[in-house]
C-alpha cells in the first residue's frame, strides 16, 4: 500500500511517500509558508512525481502537527508525537528517547519496545531550545548558518549565556561580539546553551538509549556534541535520510 | 456516530440563579445600606457575618474567574495591567481584579458590565505571596482600610495550642477592628450561626466530590464549578440528585459509557472552559472527574495524619458538632481556625512538597483515574507549588500525566488548537480513539 | 586615592571571600570540626545555629545558567532560585551537613524542599514562621515559640546544648557585625562616598557567607581606613538600589565603573543590602524572645510586609525607603527586579507611586541570571542623562 505522511511544521513541511510500510519512495522538505493548502497540496503532487507514483495509487494520507481540514485531502490526522515516536522507530527499533528539536519547538518522546510512545514532553512558550534561537544568533551574527555548528567546537572558552530567553540572550551575544570575543567561542557558548535546554526538557521524562535526535537541528554537529556531553550518552542522528523527514515517515506509517 | 451530552443536572439552573443573585447583590449592597467586603476567597466568610444579617462579600478569585469566562473583557483587563505597568507574569487573578477595582468596572454573570463597588472593607486570608499585597494595593489607592490574616502556622498534623492561638487572637482583633471600621456592633449569635453554616458547607462540599469516586462518575468538573463557590443554593437538591446517579449507575455522560477518567490538577483555564472539557467530553467519551483543585479548594477532608500521607476521607460534620459546642465568639473562632488549618486540603500544601504529593498519588487510586493532565499555569503559583515534583512523581509510577500551558485567566495565553493537540496526543498515549473513528 | 581604595585589602578580601565561598566553607570545617548549614532566607536566625558552633552560609547562585533546574522547577519561577537549585544539583553544596529555612517566599521554599530530596544533607529543618511582620502585635510570640523548637532541634542535631551564653556570645557577634555594616553604609551618606555599592555589597555578600568573627575584624580595620580616606572617584549620580534578592555584582561594576555617566549607588535596600543588618537585637534576659523579636521586627521582606488598617499604606519597608532616600539624598533609584519575583513585583508600583511622591526618578530593570550588559547599558545611561538633567535644570 502506497501511504503520504505529511508533516506540516511552522518553518518547514515535509513529506513521505512510503510503500508498504518499508519502502521509502519519494521525499521533500520545502519551506510551509502562508498557505498550507497550496503548499500541501503542491508537495504532494511533485513528491509523488518524484517517487513515480500516481495519484489514484496512494491508499493513505496522514497529516501531522496540523489539523486534518486544513488539508483536504488528507484521510487523517495523527498527533505530532505519534508520529515521531513511530517515525524513529521506523529508523532504529532499540530507539527509546526521541527529542525532536524543530525550528519552534522541542519534542523528547519515550518509546517502549513495541514503537508505541509512553510518555512526552514539550518546550512551552519560549522559543529558547528551539532552531528560532539559533537562527536568531546567526541573524545576529551574520554568519552562514550552515557552519556555525562546527565553528562552535572549534570554540575553547565557555561563557555563559542566557538560556531562557531568546531575546536577552540576543543581547548578550551583541555584546559579545563588540567586545571582540572570537566567533567561535560565542558559537560555543550559544550551542552549550541551546544544549542545555533541549537536554532539560528530555531529561523531564527521562533519558534511556538509544537516545536519537530529529529535526532540522539535528543537523547541528555542535548542537549534537554539547548535548552528548550534557546528557552523557551517544545522541544517534539518522543518517539513511534526512532528520527533519522522520516524523513525517512516522505520519505514513499511521494509518 | 456517538453523540455524548453531559446529563443534565436538574438544580443547575437554580444554583445558576442563585450565583446571578450573588453577584448583583454584591452590585447594589451599599446602595440598599448593607456592608460589602472583600478578600481571598479564602477568607473565612463567617466572620464579618457578624456584623448584621446584610452583609456581602466579594471573593477576589471566584470572581476573577467569573470575569476571565468573558474572554473579551478578561483580555481587555489583563491589557489595562500591561498598560500600566503591572509585571505580566504576577497572579492572573489579581490582575484582573486590579483592573476591575482601579477602572471602576464590575461585571455580572450575564456579562453585563457595571460599577466596581467599592467595598466598605477589605479583609483576608494569607498564605500565597500575594493574597494580601493585592488587597493592600486597591485599599491604598482607594483609601479604604484592609487588614490580612496571617495563617500560615504548617501543616494541620503538627497543630498546636500555639499555633492555633496565633490565628485566633488575630481574629479576635479583627473583629473589633471590623467594629471600628464599620461603626456597627458585632453579634456572636450570628458568629456562631455563620460559623456553623461555614463548617457544614466544607463538609457537604468534601462528600459531594467523593460521590465522583464512584465509576461512572456521577458528575463531571466543569459542573462543579457551577456549584463550589455559592454557600446558600439547593444543596440537598443537588446531593439526592447524585446520590441517585450513584445508585442507579448514571454517570456525567450520557450516550456513552465512560471511556476514560481523567483528572486535573489546578484550577481550570476559566476563559476556555468548553473548548476544554468538552472537547475531551464529546470527541473522547472520556469523563474529566475532577482536580485537585475542586476537590480540596472548598472541602473538609481528614487530611495529614501523623506520617504526612493525606487521608480523602471526609470529615463528617456530625464529629464537628461533637467536637465544638459553641457557646461564645472565642469558641466560634477557634472551631473555624482549628477546622481550617487541619482540615483545608489545599492549605496543606504550602508546606511541604512530600504532602502535596502524596495527597496527589492517593488521589488518582482513590478516584480511578486513568490519567492526570497537569496544568502548567503561569497565572497562579500558589497552587503550582510543587507541580513538577508529583509530576515526576507520577511518571515514575508510570502513572499516565502529561502537562499543558497557558494561563488560567488570560485568554491571551490559551492556545486552544496547542490544547487540543495536548488531549489528543494523551488520548493516544492512553489509548483512547476518537468516538467517531470507532463509528 | 582611587587606587588606593580600589587596593584596600579589606574589599579585596570581601571580593575573594565571595568568589572562594565553597573553599572557605569546607577550610572553615576542616579547620574547626564545626558543621556548616546552608540557610535559604535570611529570616533564619542564624545566631542559634553560630551558637551550636555551625558556620550559616547563605545559600546563592553562581550565576551559571544551567537548565537542568528546569526538570524540577518551574520554569517562570525566579532565576535567583533556579540558580540556587541549579548550583546544588551540580553538587556545589555537596560539603554542606544541612540546609535550613524559614516561611520564606514560595519560590525559595521550593528551592528547600527540593534541595532536601535531591541532595544528601544530614539535616534539614523548616521553620514555620509568621508571613505577617507588619502591624502583627501577636507574630512575636508565636515566632518565639517556632524559634524555641528551632533551638531544640539544633541541640538534638548536634547532640548539645546550646547554653545561655553560648547564645549571648552569638548574638553580640551578630550584632557587632549589624552594628560596623551600619557604620560603614553611614559614611556613604556625605558626598563622594569612600565605597561604591560594588564594594557594599561584596561587604554584605561576604557577611552571608563565612565566620562573622572574622568579617568583623575585617570590617573593623576597613571602618578605620575609610574614616582616614577620601574618594576622588566621580561620584556622579547618587543611586539607590531596590530589590528582592541580589547579589549581581556585574551590575553594579556595569554602573559603577563602565558605562560612560558616572554614578554610585549609595544605598542598596534588599536582602544581600541593608534589610540583613539594619536593626540590633535588643536585650532581653529571654534571648529567643529577643531573637524572635528582632527578625519580627526587621525591615521586611516584601513577602512580609503588609497592612493598611486605615486605608493608608502601612508597609514598613516603604517608610524606610523614604526617609533612607531622604538622609542619603538619593538622585536616582533602580528597582532591580528578579524576574517572576511576585512579592517584589507587587511592591513595585507602590514604590513607583512613593518615589513619584517623592520627585526621585526610578527606573525598573528585570533580571535574569546573566546580565545583558548591552541592554542594560543603554537603558541606564539613558536614566542617568535624564537624572543628570533633572538635577541641571
Amino acid at each position: 500500500m502506497i501511504s503520504v505522511g505529511i508533516d506540516v511544521g511552522s518553518k518547514y513541511t515535509k513529506v513521505i511517500v512510503i510503500k508498504d510500510d518499508k519502502e521509502i519512495l519519494g521525499k521533500s522538505i520545502d519551506e510551509t509558508g502562508f498557505d498550507v493548502k497550496a503548499k500541501t497540496t503542491e508537495m504532494f503532487k511533485s513528491t509523488l512525481k518524484q517517487a513515480g507514483i500516481n495519484e489514484k495509487e496512494v491508499g493513505n494520507v496522514t497529516v501531522t502537527a496540523i489539523r486534518k481540514e486544513l488539508v483536504p485531502f488528507a484521510n487523517r490526522e495523527v498527533p505530532k508525537v505519534v508520529a515521531i515516536a513511530k517515525g524513529a522507530y521506523f529508523i532504529s527499533p532499540n530507539v527509546r528517547t526521541v527529542i525532536d528539536a524543530g525550528a519552534e519547538e522541542v519534542v523528547a518522546v519515550k518509546v517502549a519496545e513495541d514503537g508505541k510512545f509512553t510518555d512526552y514532553a514539550v518546550s512551552e512558550k519560549c522559543a529558547a531550545g528551539s532552531g528560532a534561537f539559533i537562527d536568531a544568533m546567526v541573524n545576529a551574527l551574520g554568519e552562514p548558518y550552515e557552519k556555525f555548528g562546527e565553528l562552535a567546537l572549534e570554540g575553547t572558552q565557555d561563557i555563559p549565556i542566557n538560556d531562557q530567553c531568546v531575546i536577552f540572550a540576543e543581547s548578550e551575544v551583541v555584546g559579545l561580539v563588540s567586545s571582540n570575543v572570537p566567533l567561535s567561542n560565542i558559537s560555543r557558548a550559544i550551542h552549550v546553551a541551546l544544549a542545555d535546554r533541549i537536554s532539560s526538557i528530555a531529561k523531564k521524562i527521562g533519558i534511556e538509549e538509544e537516545v536519537m535526535i530529529i529535526g532540522g537541528l539535528a543537523n547541528d554537529v555542535g548542537l549534537i556534541t554539547f548535548m552528548e556531553k550534557n546528557l552523557n550518552v551517544k545522541v544517534n542522528v539518522p543518517s539513511e535520510i534526512k532528520p527533519q523527514l522522520v516524523t513525517a515517515i512516522g505520519a505514513a506509517l499511521s494509518y | 456516530m456517538t453523540e455524548v451530552k453531559i446529563r443534565p443536572i436538574k438544580v443547575w439552573d437554580e444554583f445558576k440563579k442563585v450565583r446571578a443573585k450573588y453577584y448583583k447583590d454584591i452590585s447594589e449592597a451599599k446602595e440598599k445600606g448593607g456592608l460589602l467586603w472583600s478578600g481571598s476567597g479564602w477568607s473565612l466568610a463567617n466572620i464579618p457575618s457578624g456584623l448584621g444579617d446584610d452583609v456581602y462579600f466579594l471573593y477576589g478569585e471566584p470572581y476573577a474567574a467569573t470575569l476571565a469566562w468573558f474572554k473579551d473583557y478578561a483580555a481587555e483587563s489583563q491589557e489595562y495591567m500591561d498598560q500600566i505597568g503591572v509585571a505580566r507574569d504576577a497572579c492572573s487573578y489579581l490582575r484582573v481584579y486590579w483592573s476591575s477595582a482601579l477602572r471602576g468596572t464590575f461585571i455580572l454573570t450575564d456579562g453585563t458590565v457595571v460599577k466596581y463597588p467599592e467595598p466598605n472593607f477589605y479583609w483576608t486570608v494569607h498564605i500565597c505571596d500575594s493574597h494580601a499585597k493585592w488587597y493592600q494595593h486597591i485599599a491604598v489607592r482607594r483609601g479604604v482600610p484592609m487588614k490580612a490574616l496571617d495563617v500560615c502556622v504548617g501543616p494541620g498534623n503538627q497543630l498546636n495550642e500555639k499555633k492555633i492561638r496565633y490565628v485566633v487572637n488575630q481574629l479576635h482583633d479583627s473583629i473589633k477592628w471590623m467594629e471600628k471600621v464599620t461603626g456597627r456592633e458585632y453579634s456572636d449569635e450570628l458568629l456562631i450561626k455563620r460559623t456553623y453554616q461555614a463548617l457544614e458547607y466544607m463538609c457537604r462540599w468534601s462528600r459531594i466530590v467523593n460521590y465522583n469516586k464512584s465509576v461512572p462518575a456521577p458528575i463531571e468538573e466543569k459542573s462543579l464549578f457551577s456549584f463550589y463557590t455559592v454557600f446558600e443554593g439547593p444543596w440537598d437538591k443537588l446531593e439526592k440528585e447524585i446520590q441517585e446517579r450513584v445508585k442507579k449507575g448514571l454517570g456525567a455522560l450520557e450516550g456513552v459509557e465512560e471511556r476514560g477518567r481523567i483528572l486535573g490538577d489546578m484550577q481550570p483555564p476559566w476563559p476556555v472552559l468548553t473548548e476544554f472539557y468538552r472537547y475531551m467530553e464529546y470527541k473522547y467519551g472520556v469523563n474529566p472527574i475532577g482536580s485537585l483543585y475542586i476537590y480540596a479548594i472548598a472541602g473538609a477532608w481528614k487530611a495529614l495524619d501523623e506520617k504526612g500521607n493525606f487521608v480523602w476521607e471526609p470529615v463528617k460534620f456530625e464529629e464537628l458538632l461533637e467536637k465544638y459546642e459553641l457557646t461564645n465568639r472565642d469558641e466560634a473562632l477557634r472551631a473555624t481556625a482549628e477546622t481550617f488549618l487541619r482540615h483545608h486540603g489545599m492549605w496543606q500544601t504550602f508546606y511541604d512538597s512530600s504532602f502535596k504529593r502524596k495527597a496527589v498519588l492517593s488521589m488518582t487510586e482513590e478516584w480511578k483515574a486513568d490519567g492526570m493532565l497537569l496544568f502548567m499555569n503561569r497565572g497562579c503559583e500558589g497552587l503550582a507549588i510543587s507541580q513538577l515534583d508529583y509530576y515526576h512523581a507520577l511518571r515514575e509510577k508510570g502513572f499516565p500525566v502529561a502537562t499543558w500551558e497557558g494561563n488560567f485567566a488570560d485568554p491571551r495565553d490559551l492556545d486552544i488548537p496547542k490544547i487540543h493537540h495536548t488531549i489528543d496526543t494523551f488520548m493516544a498515549r492512553l489509548g483512547i480513539n476518537p468516538l467517531d473513528s470507532e463509528s | 586615592m582611587l587606587k588606593l581604595i580600589e587596593n584596600l585589602s579589606e574589599l579585596k578580601r570581601f571580593s575573594e571571600w565571595v568568589d572562594t565561598r565553597h573553599d572557605y566553607a569546607q577550610r572553615w570545617k576542616k579547620e574547626t570540626g564545626g558543621k556548616v548549614v546552608g540557610y535559604i532566607c535570611t529570616y533564619v536566625p542564624e545566631e542559634i545555629l553560630y551558637a551550636a558552633n555551625i558556620l550559616p552560609v547563605r545559600i546563592l547562585g553562581s550565576k551559571v545558567p544551567d537548565s537542568s533546574s528546569r526538570v524540577y522547577h518551574h520554569d517562570m519561577w525566579c532565576p535567583f532560585s533556579h540558580d540556587c537549585l541549579s548550583t546544588a544539583l551540580r553538587g556545589d553544596f555537596d560539603y554542606l551537613d544541612g540546609i535550613v529555612t524559614t516561611l520564606s517566599c514560595l519560590h525559595m521554599r521550593q528551592v528547600f524542599w527540593l534541595m532536601r530530596d535531591k541532595c544528601e544533607f544530614d539535616w534539614s529543618y523548616f521553620i514555620p514562621f509568621p508571613h505577617g511582620t507588619t502591624n502583627n502585635p501577636y507574630a512575636e510570640e508565636y515566632a518565639a515559640s517556632e524559634l524555641e523548637n528551632f533551638k531544640v532541634a539544633v541541640e538534638e542535631w548536634t547532640g548539645s546544648k546550646i547554653t545561655k551564653s553560648d547564645l549571648e556570645a552569638s548574638i553580640e557577634i551578630y550584632n557587632k557585625n549589624r552594628k560596623l555594616m551600619k557604620k560603614i553604609y553611614e559614611l556613604r551618606k556625605g558626598d563622594n562616598p569612600p565605597i561604591t555599592g560594588l564594594h557594599s555589597m561584596e561587604m554584605v555578600l561576604a557577611s552571608q557567607l563565612v565566620d562573622k568573627k572574622a568579617h568583623n575584624e575585617v570590617l573593623e580595620s576597613l571602618l578605620e581606613k575609610l574614616e582616614n580616606v577620601e574618594s576622588d572617584r566621580e561620584q556622579g549620580s547618587r543611586l539607590m538600589l531596590i530589590g528582592s534578592e541580589n547579589d549581581d555584582r556585574d551590575f553594579m561594576r556595569l554602573v559603577e565603573y563602565e558605562i560612560n555617566y558616572p554614578a554610585t549607588f549609595v544605598f542598596e535596600e534588599h536582602c544581600t543590602g541593608a534589610r540583613y543588618f539594619w536593626s540590633q537585637i535588643s536585650q532581653n534576659n529571654n534571648l529567643v524572645e529577643a531573637l524572635a523579636k528582632y527578625y519580627v521586627d526587621r525591615i521586611p521582606c516584601p513577602s512580609k510586609d503588609w497592612g493598611a488598617a486605615e486605608g493608608k499604606d502601612e508597609r514598613r519597608r516603604f517608610s524606610f525607603i523614604k526617609e533612607i532616600a531622604k538622609e542619603y539624598r538619593v538622585d536616582g533609584t533602580i528597582l532591580m527586579q528578579q524576574k517572576f519575583c511576585n512579592p517584589h513585583e507587587l511592591d513595585i508600583p507602590g514604590l513607583r507611586d512613593l518615589f513619584k511622591e517623592l520627585n526621585i526618578p526610578t527606573y525598573t530593570l528585570e533580571f535574569d541570571q546573566t546580565t545583558p550588559v548591552g541592554q542594560f547599558s543603554t537603558r541606564v545611561e539613558a536614566f542617568l542623562e535624564s537624572i543628570g538633567e533633572e538635577i541641571l535644570f
